[in-house]
């Protein structure tokens, strides 16, 4: 009797395999990607952007599922997401690296191949006082002046629970600056963003870090300054992952950063042909940052909209990252509904 | 098995207890401290508030800082519309209005496109008795929220000349900016601080940690409850997390907004925390020392309180042999040594007690009479010796529990219970002779003696039995002896009398006759007189021994006639 349950359930089971091998998710009855979601307008896009060319190219249903983003190790590692396509791992502590060595998730290598966090202020005043490095900013805090300390300018920060805000801080200490500024801490992500294109908008002066790709940059209306190399910092911290999370004291110039593609595990080794197109996902920081200042402008706050619209824009860039019949059925779909919008 | 549960269930329960309590009181203590410290928390951020909010209206004052020129409304729309160049309008971001004293609206900013109107009668009111500035609650009415400063002009000679306003969205301004400064949390631990407005309205959140900015939405609709805002100074439970959690609630000094502030008690009750972890070691520690007694226990004293056990049950069990135990050395030594002693001596004394039984037995059984010992409610035999079994025809056990009164005849049976009843009520020994009716159904007749004795506290009746069966019979042929006696005394009264008269008679008529025949018959007379005095002397014998028969035999005369 024993002897007979056994082979039945084994039975059931190597049907179920052979049934799941040869599913097209198309049918799967439950064929849906958790997509890792974040607050900032970035993350949004892309999210977008590949939740867009997963379901019409591939019969995905995906499903974006906004988490803090200190929870993205834990998240992945348990599955509760499928996918985080825009992880900044310097801002990670050492477990993310760890679970990535264990293999409990996969890294997909770079979104982004120039994606950084920067110190900007307008271009055209950069020009004028000739501003090139941070340092220069010591001279020209007039030009950006707190109205409750007049005597002082205004740097405009990140919001307080970033890690990259108390970096600035340290930044604005080694480089001679923090007797100059008052540091302006934000309240939210929208008035942050809302300080910089106000200014862009108004031509006005002001002093603060942002960072690539997001609709600020793509304004056109910034330069970033650059970074004195303190003697402190050498290559070592430069490349190390956690430089500021390992050792807040050692300042170093903002770099490239590693904003990377992980998944999990389990989720890598079911779905190969998503794992190809997500290897592939590599849009430019400048096209994503173009995309976000046209909805900024336009005051689109339709992301899949404004996916269609990098879709349309950037055609042969994506068409590399997926297979032909994917491309097809997407850029079908495009067809429609950008027909219908019309 | 038994004395182990029973030390290691009370001491396990008694753990359970002392650390339930313990921790209980620990919390307890440490929630006190916590519900202060977030009271402390929020009155330090209220406070800080206060402070901040103090430069604003200085600020909307000093754009009009030339007073003559106040009522002049183009000057005052150029003022307003030149802030621009002194940054105001990064903190003022929605507008600045003047208004008279009687809050009629003289001039407004015009880069924002805000709807202004005079102001309420009782809002000037306020401002005029107050005379200090005032912020209000969010309104919302508008797409992008704003809050008002309102700020009194007040002069020494005129007082209350004019009113300034000042708009500020609390997201876009500066204001905002260093207001979330304020809310600052201790560096480096987790927590909230929320300024809300009178009318709920969250102006600022500030989460520190993870778990806060996953609950951030919940936990500020959680703090717009009545409760918390009707108080002036409490501490509130947070049922977001859904655990035990205080949050500081403080009015802004100058404002009718509030903070509430937490700080994870983590993070500002380390000490505590240390405190209770120290009790949980306290507490593992006592419960490895008690398990470390019990065992220490276990082999120390019970193991040999359980050899000595075992030594008392083969005591029980009849076997009067020191027992083997295993040397200690402590006091178990001593108990031990001590134990086989006892036994030793308890071994002579049964060997001499044996001894004397056997003898007193053997006494017992070399008695003529039986002796039955009887429960006196019962009147069951308890104890027989030998004789009784040979009087009675029946064996120990057959005699064992046995009621006595069985053996005799019911005639008999009645006179052994009257005596047994005199016995009880007047304590006099009784005697009585029965005739007992053996197993093989022969009777015999009994001399019974019984009297009362009391052994260790419990009476019994002690019975003497003896086969008097020889004694009766016997006394019965004398008897009858007697009575045949009697008859032949009678038979030689009258032979007597009957023959001894006629000689007289016949020796009367001799004279006369012939002296041979005469002196012939008168020696026949002679020796019928001696046989006649023979027989009287007989009679007397035995009339002698019927009397010494009658006396000693008890038989009445009567019963001889």
């Amino acid at each position: 009797m024993q002897i007979s349950l056994i082979i039945l359930l084994i039975i059931v089971l190597q049907s179920d395999l052979i049934l799941a091998d040869t599913q097209n998710p198309m049918d799967a009855p439950d064929n849906r990607i958790i997509l890792h979601g974040g607050d900032w307008d970035s993350f949004k896009l892309i999210n977008a952007i590949a939740s867009y060319i997963l379901k019409n190219g591939y019969g995905y249903t995906p499903q974006i599922y906004p988490e803090p983003e200190k929870k993205v190790s834990e998240s992945l590692s348990s599955r509760t997401v499928d996918i985080s396509l825009e992880v900044w791992k310097e801002n990670h502590p050492p477990e993310l690296q760890n679970y990535i060595e264990i293999g409990a998730i996969i890294d997909m290598g770079k979104i982004y191949e120039n994606a950084a966090h920067t110190y900007i202020i307008p271009d055209h005043v950069a020009q004028q006082y000739s501003i090139r490095t941070m340092e220069d900013m010591q001279h020209y805090w007039y030009l950006c002046k707190d109205p409750e300390e007049p005597t002082k300018g205004l740097f405009y920060n990140a919001l307080i629970t970033w890690l990259v805000h108390d970096s600035n801080l340290k930044k604005l200490d080694a480089y001679g600056l923090s007797p100059y500024y008052n540091p302006v801490t934000m309240p939210s992500s929208r008035a942050y963003e809302e300080v910089f294109m106000k200014a862009a908008r108004e031509n006005r002066t002001v002093f603060g870090m942002y960072w690539i790709p997001s609709a600020v940059m793509g304004t056109g209306y910034w330069k970033e300054l650059e970074e004195p190399t303190l003697p402190s910092c050498t290559n070592e911290t430069i490349l190390n992952l956690n430089l500021v999370n390992a050792n807040q004291s050692q300042i170093c110039p903002f770099t490239s950063s590693s904003v990377h593609k992980l998944v999990s595990r389990d989720f890598y080794d079911s779905a190969p042909e998503v794992v190809s197109f997500l290897i592939a996902l590599k849009p430019d920081e400048n096209e994503i940052s173009r995309t976000l200042t046209f909805g900024y402008l336009n005051n689109i706050s339709d992301w899949d909209r404004l996916s269609e619209e990098y879709l349309i824009n950037n055609e042969e860039k994506w068409k590399s990252w997926v297979s032909t019949d994917a491309y097809i059925r997407i850029k079908r779909t495009l067809a429609v509904n950008t027909d219908e919008t019309e | 098995m038994k004395i182990i549960l029973a030390l290691l269930i009370p001491l396990i329960l008694s753990l359970i207890i002392l650390s339930t309590i313990g921790t209980n009181l620990i919390n307890t203590g440490i929630s006190d401290v916590a519900q202060d410290h977030q009271k402390s928390l929020a009155f330090q951020i209220s406070m800080r508030l206060s402070d901040a909010l103090d430069h604003y209206p200085g600020y909307l004052l000093s754009l009009f800082s030339d007073m003559r020129t106040w009522t002049d409304s183009n000057h005052i729309d150029q003022n307003i519309n030149q802030i621009n160049r002194t940054g105001m309008d990064l903190i003022f971001d929605q507008g600045i209005g003047v208004y008279t004293d009687s809050g009629k609206l003289i001039a407004h900013s015009s880069w924002q496109n805000t709807k202004w109107e005079n102001l309420s009668p009782l809002l000037v009111k306020s401002l005029i008795a107050t005379r200090t500035a005032q912020y209000t609650s969010l309104n919302k009415s508008i797409k992008l929220p704003y809050l008002s400063v309102f700020v009194p002009v007040i002069t020494e000679e005129r007082g209350v000349i004019a009113i300034f306003e000042g708009r500020i969205s609390p997201e876009y301004s500066l204001f905002g900016s260093r207001l979330i400064d304020i809310l600052e949390i201790e560096s480096g631990s987790a927590g909230y601080a929320l300024l809300i407005d009178g009318e709920g309205n969250i102006l600022y959140q500030r989460f520190q940690g993870d778990i806060y900015e996953e609950i951030g939405s919940k936990l500020t609709s959680a703090f717009q409850d009545d409760v918390i805002r009707d108080t002036s100074s409490t501490v509130i439970r947070n049922d977001i997390t859904g655990k035990d959690q205080f949050a500081g609630y403080h009015i802004v000094p100058g404002t009718n907004w509030a903070v509430i502030a937490h700080e994870d008690r983590k993070a500002i009750l380390n000490d505590m925390d240390q405190y209770l972890y120290l009790t949980y070691l306290l507490i593992g520690g006592v419960f490895i020392v008690s398990i470390f007694l019990i065992v220490l226990l276990i082999n120390q004293f019970l193991n040999p309180l359980r050899t000595l056990l075992n030594g008392v049950r083969q005591v029980r069990e009849g076997i009067l042999e020191p027992y083997p135990f295993p040397p200690y050395h402590d006091e178990f030594e001593v108990l031990t040594t001590e134990f086989n002693r006892m036994i030793s001596v308890l071994k002579t004394s049964f060997v001499d007690l044996d001894s004397s039984r056997k003898r007193y037995q053997t006494i017992l059984n070399q008695a003529s009479d039986g002796f039955i010992l009887l429960d006196e409610k019962t009147l069951s035999i308890e104890e027989s010796n030998r004789m009784s079994h040979t009087i009675t025809g029946y064996s120990a056990n057959e005699l064992k529990n046995r009621q006595f009164v069985t053996l005799f005849d019911e005639k008999d049976a009645k006179k052994f219970k009257n005596i047994i009843n005199s016995l009880t009520s007047e304590g006099i020994n009784g005697e009585v002779e029965a005739r007992l009716r053996r197993p093989d159904n022969k009777q015999i007749f009994t001399e019974i003696k019984i009297t009362r004795i009391i052994i260790d506290t419990i009476s019994y009746f002690q019975v003497t039995i003896r086969d008097i069966t020889d004694k009766v019979v016997a006394e019965e042929k004398i008897r009858k002896g007697i009575q045949m006696l009697a008859k032949n005394q009678e038979t030689l009264a009258i032979l007597n009398d009957q023959i001894r008269n006629p000689l007289m008679v016949i020796a009367l008529h001799l004279d006369g006759i012939e002296q041979e025949k005469e002196k012939a018959i008168m020696h026949e007379i002679s020796r019928i007189d001696d046989i006649i005095t023979e027989l009287d002397r007989g009679w007397l014998k035995s009339d002698k021994v019927r009397n010494i028969m009658k006396k000693h035999y008890d038989i009445n005369v009567e019963e001889l006639h």
